[in-house]
């Protein structure tokens, strides 16, 4: 069973990020939005009601497995797959050269797809999930496979489409890709939810606070003083820098308080959110390897 | 937003699915020379039958009672129209008989002659003739040469016990038959036509339903190969993807068929012209009745939803196109069963394996068209025979659609039958 126990709420308008590595349930619980595959238990709710065909016409959809048919024109598979969305053909044209034009492939319209790179194809995948003007965009893994230029211009593409209020979920096993493009979060792992909901509430319940001190300059003294304050931890030190982790309820006021009273020379002060990193460290042990950082 | 109803956009997959069938090399190919291809399988074997040009043969008459003319005449009289192909050279045989043979043997090295027929002088009292010759081994030179040589040595038996040759003739003339079914409606022709006719449209039939039937399965495998299908199912449901490829595809095929039907009336309405202009003889076409014509579209129709069905479901189940190859062997096998009866039918059309085969829903599509052109079937066989059809054709496209539905996105290790039908039973 890929899934258990999943209760997921996706509130409209919101960018939601389905987090999770390899094999942890994102893709299942996608299809089992779309009604492509039926949940054993439980059920699905769109726009308040069971999903249907009419619900499903009103979202797009990128799915992890990408596929066209090789042999048809950019314009016509597009315009089809519009149609299924209920979109009359001609205006189904009309809507996807606009987007064609948008993506930068508006002089490719006429080719076979299967003449098309890669990138191309993928960029048609990304305009079949949105031609229709949905009113949900599910793009699973929407990163994988782009180059760094690509990727640059569909993150502005799904944040023009986050601005016009639409919903977005949106699947993903690189946690700076939910971190920068998102506002709300599901952590999953092996097929169950381990944190959810606002990305800032995920972030302060689920990790411990940070406090990034600069001092002017070291003295015995003063490293003793900032060691120790009560109910912190020194988790880093790099001569004049230090990183403490602010224990269970640990207030940073009163750890400024103590630093002042013990006369440290305070140069900077500034307490850190934990990054989604720590929490998925915390909340699931470690990160399995595709998931390790990488530069976005 | 406006939205296009529901049945448009099943609409929309028969369509693509038509025009991405219609558009392939192989469609365009088949449509045009699909009959030419089937006529050929027909008409070659006779063309190389007939063909081989003309033969010089000697006949060496020992007999010493002239039977070499009147095998010569045999010869020279044999092929249509009174033209035939051999240039006959009648000589007595010497004394020196194998000087002779060595003779004609170096004839024959040089291409003079073809080959030479020695009647020994104990022919009439059942010694052997001999030809030797370059097609000894050719069965039409031997028929032919076999067929003169019996009419000569016979002529001469006939005169010997005091015959007329031509009384005989006369009273041995062939005599034609003509076959005519029971009921008014029923087919018109020589038995040997509608035989034949009959023999066309089974193997047609199979043919047809068994391309098709590949047809779609190559459709859902492609489907599944390039990963369409999991976009494909999040906006429509998969029973209605299905029923979407086989209407569009069954659709070319009625194009396909239609196409076919008139290059066969054109045929058949400039043959008169057409024959002599390509050497050939004007074919007797049989009288085919309109309700034996309408009988064989019904069942086409119902035969290809039937196996469309499976070939969907088949190409749904199975992880690769290799194994739905393998897979449609034991699919097929009760469409040969099918093929094979249609044998047994035109043996015996009122048969008991006739009726069997007239009620059971996947070999009714070929028994049924190739009954009815050759006897009438009792109504309540036909009205029986389509009713389980169709109950066969919505069984099986509700199945289809079911395994079709559960088994269409599963990669990796293929169902058990066990786990399909649990499968099918939660759905």
């Amino acid at each position: 069973m890929a899934v258990h126990d999943l209760d997921l709420a996706v509130p409209a308008g919101s960018t939601y990020a389905l987090l999770g590595p390899n094999g942890s349930g994102k893709t299942t619980t996608i299809r089992m939005i779309l009604r492509i595959q039926e949940p054993d238990e439980g059920e699905v709710r769109l726009f308040g009601r069971p999903v249907d065909t009419h619900a499903l016409d009103r979202v797009g959809h990128l799915p992890e497995e990408r596929g066209l048919y090789p042999r048809m024109t950019a314009l016509e598979v597009l315009v089809f797959l519009a149609e299924l969305k209920g979109i009359p053909r001609r205006e189904g044209r009309v809507r996807v050269l606009e987007w064609l034009e948008r993506v930068g492939l508006a002089e490719r319209a006429g080719d076979r797809v299967q003449s098309l790179s890669k990138g191309m194809q993928q960029k048609l995948q990304f305009v079949a999930a949105v031609a229709h003007d949905p009113e949900v965009v599910i793009l699973d893994e929407p990163f994988s496979g782009l180059d760094p230029i690509n990727q640059t211009a569909l993150r502005d593409i799904v944040a023009d489409l986050r601005r016009q209020g639409r919903t977005i979920l949106l699947s993903t096993h690189i946690i700076e890709h939910a971190e920068r493009l998102c506002d709300h979060v599901c952590i999953l792992a092996h097929g169950r939810a381990v944190a959810m909901g606002p990305l800032s509430e995920v972030r302060r319940a689920h990790g411990e606070r940070v406090v990034a001190l600069d001092v002017v300059h070291w003295t015995p003294e003063v490293e003793s003083a900032v060691r120790e304050a009560p109910g912190t931890e020194v988790v880093r030190h790099d001569g004049t820098a230090f990183e403490i982790r602010l224990l269970h309820g640990a207030d940073p006021d009163a750890l400024l308080r103590h630093l002042v009273g013990r006369a440290v020379p305070v140069r900077r002060f500034e307490v850190v959110e934990p990054s989604l990193h720590q929490v998925f460290l915390e909340r699931v042990g470690a990160l399995p390897p595709e998931m390790e950082p990488i530069d976005v | 937003m406006s939205r296009t109803p529901r049945h448009s956009r099943t609409m929309a997959i028969v369509r693509r699915e038509f025009l991405a069938f219609v558009r392939t090399r192989w469609f365009v190919i088949g449509t045009l020379f699909g009959p030419l291809l089937m006529s050929t399988f027909i008409v070659l074997p006779v063309f190389f039958a007939e063909g081989g040009g003309e033969r010089r043969v000697v006949v060496v008459d020992a007999t010493g009672r002239d039977i070499g003319a009147a095998v010569a005449e045999a010869l020279t009289a044999s092929g249509p129209n009174g033209e035939s192909r051999y240039r006959v050279e009648t000589v007595s045989a010497p004394a020196a008989a194998d000087s002779l043979r060595e003779a004609l043997r170096g004839r024959v090295a040089d291409d003079e002659i073809d080959g030479w027929i020695w009647l020994p002088e104990g022919v009439l009292a059942a010694e052997a003739a001999r030809y030797e010759g370059r097609h000894a081994t050719s069965f039409r030179d031997l028929r032919e040469t076999r067929l003169a040589i019996q009419r000569g040595v016979q002529e001469e038996r006939l005169r010997a016990a005091g015959i007329d040759p031509g009384v005989l003739a006369e009273v041995l003339g062939p005599v034609e038959v003509e076959a005519r079914g029971l009921s008014e409606e029923s087919s018109r022709g020589t038995p040997d036509d509608l035989f034949m006719a009959a023999q066309f449209m089974g193997l047609a039939l199979y043919l047809v339903i068994l391309l098709y039937g590949n047809a779609i399965l190559r459709a859902v495998r492609e489907e599944k190969d390039n990963r369409v299908v999991e976009l494909i199912l999040s906006s429509v449901a998969p029973e209605r993807l299905m029923s979407g490829k086989v209407f569009g595809i069954g659709a070319a095929g009625l194009l396909q068929l239609s196409a076919w039907v008139v290059f066969a009336a054109l045929a058949i309405a400039f043959a008169d012209d057409l024959a002599p202009a390509l050497g050939a003889s004007v074919p007797q076409l049989p009288d085919i009745p309109l309700a034996a014509g309408l009988l064989f579209l019904l069942y086409f129709t119902g035969g290809y939803f039937l196996y469309a069905a499976i070939y969907a479901a088949l190409g749904a189940v199975a992880t690769s196109s290799q194994e739905a190859q393998n897979l449609q062997y034991p699919a097929i096998a009760p469409l040969m069963i099918g093929f094979f009866m249609v044998f047994a039918v035109l043996d015996d059309p009122t048969g008991g394996l006739a009726v069997v085969g007239t009620l059971i829903p996947f070999t009714a599509p070929l028994v049924v068209p190739v009954r009815a052109l050759l006897v009438p079937i009792p109504w309540w066989e036909l009205a029986l025979s389509l009713a389980l059809l169709a109950a066969a054709c919505a069984t099986f496209l509700w199945v289809g659609g079911k395994v079709y539905k559960v088994t269409v996105l599963a990669t990796g290790q293929r169902p058990t039958v066990r786990q399909l039908w649990r499968w099918i039973r939660a759905t």
